[in-house]
């Protein structure tokens, strides 16, 4: 194995990084030699190199334990994901190969498109059988950090924000309102339709605000038009979460009219009496991303907006 | 010249069946024609007066070509062929590099569509400097949705490998042992169908020319 003693830049090499990130991702070099099938005399080395190279530090070494340095641990952050590219290029090199075209990344709120994300993605697959599909929920938070990051080329998600305005095409698929889940045997759950005032009193569940801002700012907005400043509990990151700790009687939720938990869970779902602002869902994507294979979904999109729109009505009312 | 294509491949045809091919394979390739010709096979292609199916493939760099996009820009001409390794269809493919000057002032664009893989297309568009897209299917998944795609008798497929172009080389083990028919679609700006040429013999093919007579008329 040839040794880089010089100590000048640009010696770096994948190699180093792969060392490096075993050894820091375990914090044990035996580890490391383990899993790499690499002699730990090599693993030494090389991270020794990377440290001169880069003129810092990177682990804390003593005769038992091995730890990160703040610089270490920023390096990591960083090696993880060139490590990460480097292997979605070898794999979209191999995919362009075997001649299927481009990948169409999907970022989807999971309980707002349970039953709306299926039918679109069948007639995109059956349509457009070459094209990869990656679907992963995540909410509007994750979505931009993937978008910000090159990860993601189409978005499903709540209005943008402003900020964000000068840089996404948006488009709305359906307005949606605010609707309670109460505990079964709720006091409030005999009634048709509930006025948020008589929940004045109550705990209240609310999706985590950095999730999904615009939600959480809607229901507090609700409450206190309704004359109360809610009394929130619980801020669960999962929307299902929030269905279990009401059906654990731990409060009530204000979540959106065609969100959905669990088929298994037993809450109970009202409308309120006096229609909270509109919360839309819409697909959201970058104006830099374009292409055949985003063109093609939007489509289809478009195609079945109505039959959507349909389907959330019949849901909702 | 009128119809040089035409002409190019009644003199290949002559050319291969009497002076190269010997006479027991020629039984085999024939036999394959008429069995398809049995089964009626160009009666399954997308007629004319169809709505043509959209598609995304890649081109020789790898690069999404989809069919609605070009058809903003005018009617397309989709050229299913069997693959480099066929001299019937480079001889059908040049046809078409020769009048493309004709078929972009008619605002018409033509696309060639093989099973072969990218890497496989690419040599295709080298050996023939195409300067229209030739586009990969593996697996024949479009020319299914086309109706072209048929399964090679086994003999056919021995033949052919012993003629040094083994298939599952040139088109992955999805299109081992299939093929499209070759087969021309003019298709309008609405994405209809108005020309649809379907041979079960492949040394047949509808001339450039003709296509661009089909052209015009869809432009009048």
């Amino acid at each position: 194995m040839t040794m880089i003693v010089l100590g000048i830049a640009l010696c770096m090499e994948l190699r180093h990084l792969r060392y490096f990130a075993a050894v820091a991702q375990h914090l044990s070099y035996s580890e490391a030699s383990r899993r790499l099938h690499v002699a730990q005399p090599a693993i030494s080395q090389t991270i020794l190199d990377l440290e001169e190279e880069l003129e810092v530090k990177l682990f804390l070494r003593n005769n038992r334990t091995v730890q990160l340095t703040a610089a270490g641990t920023t390096f990591l952050a960083e090696s993880e994901k060139i490590l990460q590219n480097a292997s979605e290029a070898q794999r979209l090199a191999r995919r362009a190969a075997r001649g299927e075209v481009g990948v169409l990344r999907i970022g989807f709120l999971a309980p707002a498109m349970v039953t709306l994300l299926p039918p679109l993605v069948q007639a995109y697959r059956r349509r457009y059988p070459d094209v990869e599909l990656q679907l992963s929920h995540m909410n509007p938070d994750d979505q931009f950090r993937a978008f910000d990051e090159g990860r993601l080329d189409l978005g499903f998600s709540r209005p943008l924000p402003i900020d964000r305005r000068p840089y996404f095409n948006e488009e709305m698929i359906h307005n949606d309102y605010l609707s309670l889940v109460l505990p079964v045997g709720h006091p409030l759950a005999g009634k048709k339709k509930i006025k948020l005032e008589a929940l004045a009193k109550e705990s209240f569940i609310l999706f985590h605000r950095i999730g999904a801002p615009s939600l959480f700012d809607l229901a507090v907005e609700s409450c206190r038009r309704a004359g109360f400043s809610p009394k929130i509990t619980h801020q669960p990151d999962m929307m299902t979460t929030v269905f279990t700790l009401v059906e654990c009687g731990l409060g009530v939720a204000l979540v959106p009219g065609f969100a959905r938990g669990l088929a298994e869970q037993n809450t109970i779902r009202r409308p309120l009496a006096q229609r909270s602002s509109s919360i839309c869902l819409c697909a959201i994507w970058p104006k830099s991303v374009q292409g055949p294979t985003l063109e093609a979904f939007l489509e289809i999109l478009r195609s079945q907006k109505a039959a959507l729109r349909k389907q959330v009505e019949r849901f909702t009312q | 010249m009128h119809n040089q294509t035409t002409q190019e491949l009644d003199q290949a045809r002559k050319y291969y069946r009497e002076e190269r091919i010997p006479k027991e394979a020629l039984a085999i390739m024939d036999a394959d024609t008429e069995r398809l010709a049995a089964a009626k096979l160009a009666d399954r292609a997308l007629p004319s007066g169809a709505v043509a199916p959209d598609f995304i493939l890649p081109d020789a760099q790898g690069k999404p070509v989809r069919l609605q996009s070009l058809l903003r820009d005018g009617p397309v001409v989709v050229v299913f062929y069997r693959g480099g390794w066929c001299p019937y269809c480079n001889l059908h493919l040049r046809g078409f590099q020769r009048r493309l000057p004709e078929f972009e002032a008619l605002g018409a664009q033509v696309v060639a569509i093989s099973p072969q893989l990218p890497d496989n297309s690419l040599s295709t568009q080298e050996k023939d400097e195409l300067k229209y897209p030739v586009l990969s299917d593996v697996g024949n998944k479009i020319a299914h949705k086309f109706g072209v795609a048929f399964r090679l008798g086994d003999p056919l497929v021995k033949l052919y490998e012993s003629f040094g172009h083994p298939l599952l080389e040139a088109n992955g083990k999805e299109g081992e042992a299939e093929l499209p028919v070759p087969a021309t679609f003019v298709i309008d700006t609405d994405g209809v169908v108005r020309r649809s040429h379907v041979d079960v013999d492949y040394t047949r093919r509808l001339d450039p020319d003709e296509v661009i007579e089909t052209i015009k008329k869809i432009r009048e």
